[in-house]
């Protein structure tokens, strides 16, 4: 912009030399010309700017990771000039990493009229993308001033996992027995299915007793419930950032989201489980299909990471939280030493463990 | 890989850097709706409409030039239009270049004589002007064909205006070139300028209009054609605060629209000042006008010599070159001969010549050894060259009382040439004798190098003596010495005879085809060989009937120099009159010849620096008045020197006086002696200062014009903003009044967030403010509408801490408050 007036002021100085030179009156209608054009523009810079607008507009408002989404930006000018060097300061941010990535984009901007600017966008790591206008900035017509607007315009993008790995078979034993093992003698009161058949003790509940079989037995037998492992497994999460690769974090999302797609094909509800610093508690949610699968992500996406690597972990030892019940922590596979057994892998530096 | 190729590779790989490491990836470049290419195209017609039928409005109307303007006018906007949109496409480019500039050539070849006319009444148009205006030689008239004159000039203009239009069509589409299109207009449109002549406002305001429009597009660098740039948009990254910035390439739509607004805005400025201040009370003071005199004749000059010719560097004194092929004599006034001598009273004019033209030929003057045609030998009459050389025959003068001493240093003058005062004698080396009886009678010994002297004796001829009364005092002086018994004198005599026989031999000769001019000439002013006082007579006749001027022009091609001088041309400068008298005189039957050197005339010779005692040297020891004098281009001169019997060469004046004023710059050929002549004069310093007062008021006013413009709109916006109706917008104006105490406001903070600084600040009341943000929030949010009391609430609770706020701050502050922010 210096640059410009340098040079307005270079063409102010020529008509002053030509009017000194040639002393003719010509000179003296261009010198008023010279001098009222900034005035005038600078007057009508004013008035408009404050009459355009500028509003974002997505197609969509969840995409996988690495599938764009267009963006729009329309801006409205209802006032009479064209704004020269109109340029929309935007910035683009994965609200888990907080790194923004900064557009400057200049639009041309007509009188009364709407010009539509767009382009595609995507990210490489899941998790909320906030498109965010700052502010827009517009010179006027000979480009001697600038006028600067804020705005605080945004639209967010829910960017979902990846889908490509998934979980075949993951072992849920607490000592390594395989997971048949481990549901044939886990004891529960699931009236759907009967583990198993055996003679009365007393104190066992009456409604337990197997009347049909007792008689043709002639001694009482009460049926043994299996237990509903659904309900005995929890995820933890650990929703901190790795201090070598923070994006790694994404690969921790990828196996939750993998590992809870698992559950759900195998039609086992599970509790998915992390610990938010922003309310500095845990979040708890109990998954039965994909529905609540999607609400889970929602909600993962508005939890602030920790910078500590330990502190779900620990969070989670000392609230005691659901203590008994099958956990599989997923995490970074240089915070495992103090952690369970580690049951599988679906990415490099990224484990699942089975804590006790 | 082109350069663009590899800024682009370039930029992809710090893209790809900048994906890696903030996760997101923008995948295309910006694209734009709406984007038509025919405003575009609209808008560089406009602009070459503007500036080309702006500046040949400029250029034509002042001067007269009877065409058709209206109809040039839509010529222009139609060819402009039809050019632009050579640039739709690609191919449509190159197909419709190749089909332009076929028909151009063909109906160049159709119509040209028609646009021969009109250009030959546009160059007459002009020719008439410059003459009557400049003062310059008509040299000639173009043929008009018979052509109607309104109906050629059109077409003509109109042809003009295309072929500018072409040329400049492609400088604004592809390059929006302003600086080349300045360079190449400008010079144009201000032409009338230094005739004083009124440029039409409408076409200047459209020229101005045009080129400031152009200047801005440019600028604002989005000007790239679109089909050459697929996208839309370009890409650049600021390295340093990894920004990626997207700028369109072209708005067609945008930039039509700005172009409308300038030219509308221009057009009402112009005609706005011209109406508060009209032309007629720009008034000037005389003194104003020197410098543009002298602009004038910087131009006259340029006009006439070109700028080959203004800054080609002359050697001093007249040319040889052909006789009237210069339109124009240009004086450089810087010295090229210093001569010193002893005062003589009443001196007549001290010729030194210096190039004796013997032969006249096609607008030649040759020497005896250049010509080809009938000569005679000297040796052929029993004298030799050496007899003569020094004037010897003329020691018959010795016995006059009256002889001087002369030293001639050459410090800028041509050195293939002597320069020798008549009757002169060597001084001091008379020993060259023995090799100057080669030379012929019009050749002279020794060339004066430059920074070489001679020094002579010399007899001065004195004033007041007719040239019959000259020859009487020969034929007198002769019969004298015939009577006396000095053998010396009597040997010289015999000498002079046979070198009569000579020269009346050799220095007769008149071409034939100037004969019959001549002799029309002698018969209309009836001079004979006999008429008395024969060189005073032709003078005379120069004098009433032909004018001096340094300007005459050039001779035509198909014209004889001398014929035309003396019957259609009748003006010139010395080497004209010289040539003419001396083929009158050879015609009338007295031997004459043409001499080119330098004339220090009686009252030059009066006005000469009287060197000091201490200055005086060698050869004017124990000389008193000795003088020195400064030869310049000045005095360069051609004359005629004729035979007179018994006494030998005299040189006559025949060339008229002039009342032209030369200017006397003294060096105009180096660029700092021209800005130091032409430029940095004191009369121009003068000019400056008078004109930088009137510059002052201009700017005085402008700037008085400007604050009370702004003063006002910022009344306006102030008024506008108490007269807003939305709530939020004064809160708003409240969180901006408390960014002058550096009270940012967050805009991703909620009022209330943003609000606790300006509680803490102390100038509100938290219950006040909360109160107000209620308000605020309510409107915001809840999609109703406030109550008419709210809002009186908050506006009178918002002006009253403005108020409050602005009585607070400093000086300086309430200024930046009131006058900068606008608030």
């Amino acid at each position: 912009m210096w640059t410009r007036r340098i040079q307005y002021l270079f063409l102010l100085v020529l008509n002053t030399i030509g009017l000194l030179f040639y002393n003719n009156y010509i000179f003296v209608m261009t010198s008023s010309l010279l001098i009222l054009m900034p005035l005038i523009s600078f007057i009508l810079m004013k008035m408009s700017i404050h009459k355009i607008t500028v509003s974002i507009q997505l197609d969509k408002t969840s995409i996988g990771k690495k599938i764009p989404v267009d963006v729009y930006f329309d801006v409205k000018n209802k006032s009479i000039l064209p704004v020269e060097n109109f340029t929309i300061y935007t910035s683009i941010e994965n609200m888990f990493y907080h790194k923004e990535r900064k557009l400057q984009i200049v639009v041309p901007v007509v009188p009364f009229a709407d010009r539509i600017v767009s382009f595609p966008v995507d990210s490489l790591y899941c998790g909320r993308m906030k498109i965010q206008i700052n502010h827009f900035t517009g010179k006027d017509i000979l480009g001697l001033f600038s006028f600067k607007i804020a705005s605080s315009e945004y639209k967010e993008i829910f960017v979902i996992p990846d889908f490509e790995k998934t979980f075949e078979n993951v072992g849920l034993s607490l000592k390594g027995s395989s997971e048949d093992e481990e549901l044939q003698f886990k004891k529960g009161d699931d009236v759907s299915q009967i583990s198993e058949i055996r003679d009365y003790i007393p104190g066992d509940k009456l409604e337990n007793i197997h009347w049909k079989l007792s008689a043709k037995k002639e001694e009482l037998q009460v049926k043994e419930f299996s237990m509903p492992y659904s309900d005995e497994v929890t995820i933890l999460l650990n929703t901190s950032l790795n201090v070598d690769d923070a994006f790694l974090f994404d690969k921790l999302v990828d196996t939750y989201y993998a590992l809870s797609n698992s559950f759900i094909k195998q039609q086992r509800p599970f509790y998915v489980c992390w610990y938010n610093l922003n309310n500095e508690d845990f979040y708890m949610l109990k998954i039965i299909n994909e529905d609540e699968l999607m609400e889970s992500l929602h909600e993962l996406y508005y939890t602030k990471l920790s910078d500590q690597q330990q502190l779900t972990y620990e969070m989670y030892n000392r609230m005691n939280m659901e203590s008994g019940k099958l956990t599989l922590y997923i995490t970074y596979e240089n915070s495992s030493s103090i952690t369970g057994n580690t049951i599988c892998t679906l990415f490099d530096k990224v484990v699942v463990q089975c804590l006790s | 890989m082109s350069f663009i190729d590899k800024i682009m590779k370039k930029i992809r790989e710090k893209e790809m850097i900048l994906n890696k490491k903030y996760g997101i990836q923008v995948c295309e470049i910006p694209k734009l709706d709406q984007n038509k290419m025919i405003y575009f195209i609209l808008s560089n017609a406009m602009i070459n409409f503007l500036i080309v039928i702006g500046m040949l409005g400029c250029v034509l109307k002042p001067f007269d030039i009877r065409c058709d303007y209206t109809l040039l006018l839509c010529f222009g906007l139609i060819i402009s239009v039809c050019l632009a949109f050579l640039y739709y496409k690609l191919y449509i480019k190159i197909i419709g270049y190749l089909i332009i500039i076929t028909g151009f050539i063909w109906s160049v070849f159709q119509y040209r004589y028609v646009l021969r006319g009109g250009f030959a009444y546009i160059i007459n148009t002009y020719m008439e002007f410059f003459e009557k205006d400049l003062d310059l030689p008509i040299e000639k008239r173009y043929n008009v064909y018979g052509t109607s004159e309104r109906f050629a000039m059109t077409l003509c203009i109109i042809f003009i205006a295309f072929t500018i239009m072409l040329l400049f069509n492609m400088v604004i589409t592809e390059a929006k070139g302003y600086v080349l299109i300045f360079l190449l207009t400008f010079p144009f449109a201000q032409i009338p300028l230094y005739f004083e002549l009124k440029i039409p406002k409408f076409y200047l305001a459209m020229y101005v209009a045009g080129l400031l429009a152009l200047y801005l597009l440019r600028n604002t660098k989005h000007y790239k054609m679109e089909y050459k740039k697929k996208k839309g948009y370009f890409v650049k990254i600021h390295t340093k605060s990894e920004t990626t910035v997207y700028d369109y390439v072209n708005d067609g739509k945008n930039t039509f629209w700005t172009i409308l607004i300038i030219a509308v805005a221009t057009i009402v400025i112009l005609f706005a000042t011209y109406s508060i201040y009209p032309e007629k009370k720009f008034k000037m003071d005389d003194k104003y006008r020197e410098y543009r005199e002298n602009t004038r004749d910087f131009t006259k000059e340029l006009i006439l010599q070109g700028f080959s010719g203004m800054l080609k560097k002359n050697t001093g004194g007249v040319g040889r070159s052909r006789l009237g092929q210069a339109k124009y004599i240009k004086l450089d006034y810087q010295t090229d001969l210093i001569v010193q001598k002893e005062y003589v009273e009443d001196e007549r004019t001290l010729y030194l010549k210096s190039f004796i033209g013997s032969f006249y030929d096609n607008a030649y003057w040759k020497t005896i050894r250049e010509y080809q045609g009938k000569k005679v030998d000297l040796k052929d009459y029993g004298i030799k060259n050496s007899d003569i050389i020094y004037d010897s025959c003329f020691n018959i003068w010795d016995h006059m009382e009256v002889s001087n001493r002369i030293k001639i240093v050459n410090i800028d003058a041509n050195s293939n040439f002597d320069y020798e005062p008549y009757y002169k004698r060597k001084y001091i080396d008379d020993s060259i004798s023995s090799r100057i009886d080669d030379l012929n009678d019009d050749e002279f010994a020794n060339p004066l190098k430059k920074n070489w002297y001679s020094t002579l004796k010399y007899y001065p001829l004195i004033n007041n003596i007719s040239t019959s009364e000259f020859s009487e005092a020969a034929n007198n002086n002769r019969k004298e010495i015939d009577n006396d018994d000095n053998d010396e004198y009597k040997e010289s005599f015999i000498k002079l005879d046979q070198y009569s026989k000579y020269v009346h031999d050799m220095y007769l000769d008149v071409p034939e085809k100037n004969t019959k001019t001549i002799q029309q000439f002698c018969k209309k002013y009836n001079l004979t060989k006999d008429t008395p006082d024969l060189p005073e007579k032709l003078a005379a006749i120069f004098q009433q009937d032909y004018e001096y001027t340094l300007m005459p022009g050039r001779t035509p091609h198909n014209e004889e120099f001398v014929n035309y001088f003396l019957t259609k041309q009748k003006k010139g400068y010395c080497t004209y009159f010289a040539t003419a008298s001396t083929l009158i005189f050879r015609y009338l039957g007295i031997p004459a010849r043409y001499v080119t050197g330098y004339a220090i005339n009686t009252s030059d010779l009066a006005s000469g620096t009287q060197l000091r005692e201490n200055q005086i040297r060698e050869p004017f020891q124990n000389y008193e008045n000795v003088y020195e004098y400064d030869v310049n281009d000045s005095q360069a001169h051609a004359w005629t020197e004729i035979y007179i019997e018994n006494f030998g060469w005299l040189p006559v004046e025949t060339t008229p006086s002039s009342d032209e004023e030369q200017p006397k710059p003294e060096d105009t050929n180096s660029f700092g002696g021209f800005m130091q002549n032409n430029i940095l004069t004191q009369k121009n310093l003068d000019v400056v200062k008078k004109t930088s007062a009137s510059l002052f008021i201009i700017v005085i006013v402008c700037v008085v014009i400007t604050i009370i413009g702004y003063i006002g709109f910022g009344i306006f916006y102030r008024r506008k903003r108490r007269n807003n109706p939305s709530v939020i917008f004064q809160l708003d104006y409240l969180f901006r009044c408390f960014e002058i105490n550096g009270i940012l406001r967050n805009k991703y903070e909620s009022y209330e967030e943003n609000a606790q600084m300006i509680i803490e600040n102390g100038i509100v009341e938290e219950s006040v403010m909360m109160q107000l943000i209620e308000i605020v929030n309510k409107e915001k949010f809840s999609g109703k509408e406030i109550s008419i009391k709210d809002h009186d609430f908050v506006k009178e609770k918002v002006e009253e801490i403005s108020q409050r706020f602005y009585n607070n701050l400093k000086w300086y502050k309430k200024l930046y408050f009131k006058y900068i922010r606008l608030l």
